[in-house]
């Protein structure tokens, strides 16, 4: 069924949300950069704004899509608009992570799926129900991935990507029991490989190199200038970056926004920090999924 | 990339070759669903000179063979080069398809 209301990330947002609002704990981790990457790369190619093949990403119709969180995507991969490997894209989108956490939930919120009360994200409604568009409920995105897994139905390709981002994610206890997971493990792993950027992202999760950021920040005192290359440095690391001209601008030396960010950094005391595309403010990572981006904008 | 239409008894011949990826894949799309639409059950798509297949590609399969299904129709492909074996492997479409080595098998089944 073919859902036009929530976006993937958002549909993998929700997918990760409690009953009461408590975040699935893989989701206050780093990694899951990764998964939100995965997931905006993935509804791009559903959109043909891109394609892939088993190692590229192909700019397609980069058009907007009128999605506050994937025009910005489209943006960044219009900056090159050549066939690059999709681990290069995962990598780029990730160093993005915060900025899309908060704007996925920003969006959620907007859409009347969840509301924030206290700094706690909460579902609207009492039970999991999305709001009726065009005089039709949206079938509960857990319904509808659990139906498919149980039948033998060609799956639809939103919902390959989902299935396939949830499992090398290691989410799919948010779906399933373990002993639905063990019936049912070959036929998610047959839904699952049935998309190249899904099987981009098991290789990006293998090989994702966790630091400890504050053990990578610990010691002597650093002045801000090395604290902030301390941080690139980590990103170039974490993501294989090679060039420093694939950075973003506010992470890229030489660059009016990199000064910007210098004071930013000065200001904070620490080097692990993020950028708001839209908003245009910095802020402190946080690794929650609604990180800093509500009322504490800087 | 070219198509090409043929028929066998009953069934629908699609000899497909090139590459089929972001430049024509949407071409091939109404190409194939047209022969659905048009009420085709039996239809074999002969892949032989196929060189290169892109994800956009393998979903106008996906969404073809959903179709298929619907219609109680079958689609079956045959005569893949280990290239694009390899894709339908990796990505698991080899599960749910129908494959055939040679058109004669295909035709036959």
């Amino acid at each position: 069924m073919e859902n036009n209301f929530l976006n993937i990330p958002e549909e993998i947002a929700l997918l990760a949300l409690g009953e009461n609002g408590e975040v699935h704990p893989k989701i206050k981790n780093p990694k899951f950069d990764i998964v939100i990457a995965s997931a905006i790369l993935m509804d791009l190619a559903l959109h043909h704004c891109i394609d892939t093949d088993r190692v590229n990403i192909i700019p397609d119709k980069l058009e907007p899509l009128n999605d506050p969180i994937l025009d910005v995507a489209i943006e960044e991969i219009k900056r090159y608009n050549d066939p690059l490997p999709i681990k290069d894209w995962i990598a780029e989108l990730s160093i993005m992570g915060q900025f899309f956490r908060d704007e996925i939930i920003k969006s959620l919120v907007s859409k009347g799926v969840l509301k924030i009360e206290d700094k706690q994200v909460l579902w609207v409604f009492s039970k999991r129900v999305y709001p009726l568009v065009e005089d039709k409920e949206i079938k509960v995105v857990n319904a509808r991935i659990r139906d498919l897994v149980f039948s033998d139905e060609i799956p639809d390709p939103q919902d390959i990507v989902i299935l396939s981002v949830l499992k090398h994610a290691d989410l799919l206890d948010v779906l399933f029991t373990d002993k639905e997971l063990d019936d049912y493990k070959e036929r998610i792993s047959q839904i699952a490989k049935m998309d190249m950027i899904g099987l981009a992202i098991g290789d990006e999760m293998d090989d994702f190199k966790l630091y400890d950021i504050k053990g990578f920040f610990s010691g002597e005192e650093k002045s801000a200038e090395e604290m902030l290359e301390d941080h690139i440095h980590e990103l170039k690391e974490k993501f294989r970056i090679t060039d420093n001209g694939r950075l973003p601008e506010w992470l890229r030396r030489g660059t009016p926004q990199y000064e910007k960010t210098l004071e930013f950094v000065r200001e904070k005391g620490t080097g692990d920090i993020t950028f708001n595309h839209r908003s245009k403010k910095y802020q402190v990572n946080s690794y929650d999924f609604i990180g800093h981006g509500f009322g504490s904008g800087n | 990339m070219e198509l090409k239409f043929k028929k066998d008894g009953e069934a629908t011949i699609l000899e497909l070759s090139g590459r089929l990826d972001t430049s024509n894949y949407e071409s091939f799309s109404d190409e194939l669903f047209k022969k659905l639409d048009e009420g085709d059950k039996h239809i074999i798509v002969d892949m032989e000179g196929l060189d290169y297949i892109s994800s956009s590609g393998l979903r106008v399969f996906l969404s073809a063979l959903k179709k298929m299904k619907d219609n109680n129709g079958e689609l079956a492909l045959c005569c893949m080069s280990d290239k694009i074996t390899e894709v339908f492997d990796i990505s698991g479409f080899s599960t749910i398809f129908k494959i055939f080595v040679r058109l004669d098998d295909a035709l036959a089944d």
